[in-house]
């Protein structure tokens, strides 16, 4: 079966579609739990320490999103090879042909997310850029408001939400279409539910870095 | 009316081609595509400095799906829903530069100048796009009652011609568009139940070897497409692959 999975295109589409659309999942999540902020230190502060003391829950989570992640870059690597192999000579006039740019550059903006999952989780999860924030580990608040009061960081996280946004802009419909979803009411509806989502999050996922950044949450 | 083309000459499979710049004078913007090129080949005859330009075409009625060409970037040029032998001159402004390239794709090798190998597309029919009867006379018309709803949607994928389009715009040269009019065509039928599970998995199996790429959802096949085939026939392909991979998982190797 694991042998007819990585010899089909069809197979690996749908385990790209079911990891990433877990993942959604959970960033629609991570997002409600990052919104807090808005409600100040303590709301903040103590959903992330409710969270760490149900370790079996958080790791199980975690061990989740780590296989997502891997079966999703994985696939997407077997994939994205193959696609290269099939066209050897490309073509002097490029033309979108109803392709849209963020159907394109899944690929890309796929690299440069993992990229920028590396170094989220060395900044707020591991603490390897920033040393300082092992001292009080259970100051969320104040680690998010030290980090994005610098302009850098801010602006790194708000072009990677960018990126997120443009993935998930065809990624959601088109895990739909991977996963064989059709139905001539349920699909627009679909189509029209995965651009809001996207939308929905690269926005509430950016707010936090921007108002941190203008000083409307210090 | 005068044209420039600026066309893909490739000698054989092993040379390597180049692009060579032709100035055509006195067309008719009544004439095909088609017809252009042939004017263009009769005055390479009479020069006889070169070879005439070999491209592909059959029936010049758009059914017959011999025909190919990326004209200007556009699988079939810049009108939508027709072939290339169906594409005017009056299409084009007077004095346009326009590029002709072959179809591109690993899978449809250049044989010479603008004329691909599409046996791949028969190979991929041959591995399951069939229905098993019985030989003999045609059976009754109205033996096997087939609703409204069901042969309009057959006929709608039936409609496929097999030219090629789908692969030729696609960035992952994907056949997806072609096997799933296929599958869902004979799917959609009474007779085309009893192989439908296998029927999908030998013919994504061929798909898959004859080293097309996978869908990426971008459209561009369906907006290429001289027959408007909707992507949603690649939708239902992939719930039928998903559907037989499940039901019969020994068949998938």
């Amino acid at each position: 079966m694991m042998r007819a999975v990585l010899h089909s295109s069809v197979l690996l589409k749908a385990v790209m579609a079911v990891s990433g659309l877990l993942m959604v999942g959970f960033l629609l999540g991570h997002m409600a739990g990052n919104l807090l902020i808005f409600l100040g230190q303590d709301a903040l502060n103590s959903y992330a320490a409710k969270l760490h003391s149900m370790p079996s829950i958080l790791w199980t989570v975690r061990i989740g999103l780590l296989v997502c992640l891997l079966a999703h870059v994985f696939s997407g690597i077997k994939l994205a090879i193959k696609n290269r192999q099939s066209r050897s000579t490309p073509y002097k006039v490029k033309h979108p042909n109803a392709s849209t740019l963020a159907s394109r550059s899944m690929a890309i903006t796929g690299c440069l997310i993992l990229l920028y999952i590396c170094y989220h989780l060395a900044h707020f999860t591991v603490k390897w850029t920033h040393p300082e924030f092992q001292q009080n580990p259970g100051d969320v608040y104040g680690m998010v408001v030290t980090s994005f009061q610098h302009p850098l960081i801010a602006f790194t996280y708000v072009l990677s939400m960018a990126m997120v946004g443009a993935h998930l802009y065809h990624g959601i419909k088109s895990a739909f279409d991977s996963l064989g979803f059709y139905h001539p009411f349920y699909s627009v509806l679909v189509c029209r539910i995965a651009k809001v989502t996207c939308v929905l999050l690269a926005l509430g996922f950016s707010s936090v870095p921007v108002c941190v950044y203008f000083g409307l949450i210090s | 009316m005068k044209l420039i083309f600026e066309i893909w000459r490739q000698e054989s499979p092993d040379h390597k081609g180049q692009f060579k710049t032709y100035e055509v004078n006195n067309l008719d913007t009544n004439m095909s595509f088609l017809e252009a090129l042939d004017v263009l080949n009769e005055q390479l005859l009479r020069e006889k400095k070169e070879e005439p330009v070999a491209f592909d075409y059959d029936c010049r009625e758009g059914i017959c799906g011999m025909c190919s060409l990326v004209i200007n970037g556009e699988p079939h040029g810049p009108l939508q829903g027709v072939t290339t032998c169906q594409l005017h001159l009056r299409s084009f402004k007077d004095s346009e530069r326009i590029t002709v390239e072959p179809w591109r794709a690993k899978s449809f090798p250049i044989v010479r100048d603008l004329v691909t190998d599409r046996s791949a597309f028969d190979r991929i029919i041959s591995s399951g796009g069939y229905i098993s009867v019985n030989t003999g006379s045609a059976g009754d018309a109205n033996a096997i009652p087939i609703e409204k709803a069901k042969a309009d949607q057959a006929f709608d994928v039936a409609a496929c011609i097999g030219c090629g389009a789908c692969v030729a715009t696609c960035k992952n040269s994907s056949a997806m568009l072609f096997v799933a009019a296929k599958v869902t065509h004979l799917s959609a039928l009474k007779q085309g139940e009893v192989e439908k599970e296998e029927r999908v998995l030998k013919m994504m199996t061929s798909h898959d070897m004859e080293g097309f790429g996978s869908c990426s959802q971008t459209k561009s096949c369906e907006a290429v497409c001289p027959k408007n085939i909707s992507t949603a026939a690649i939708t239902a392909l992939n719930r039928e692959y998903l559907r037989a991979a499940v039901k019969k998982p020994q068949a998938l190797s």
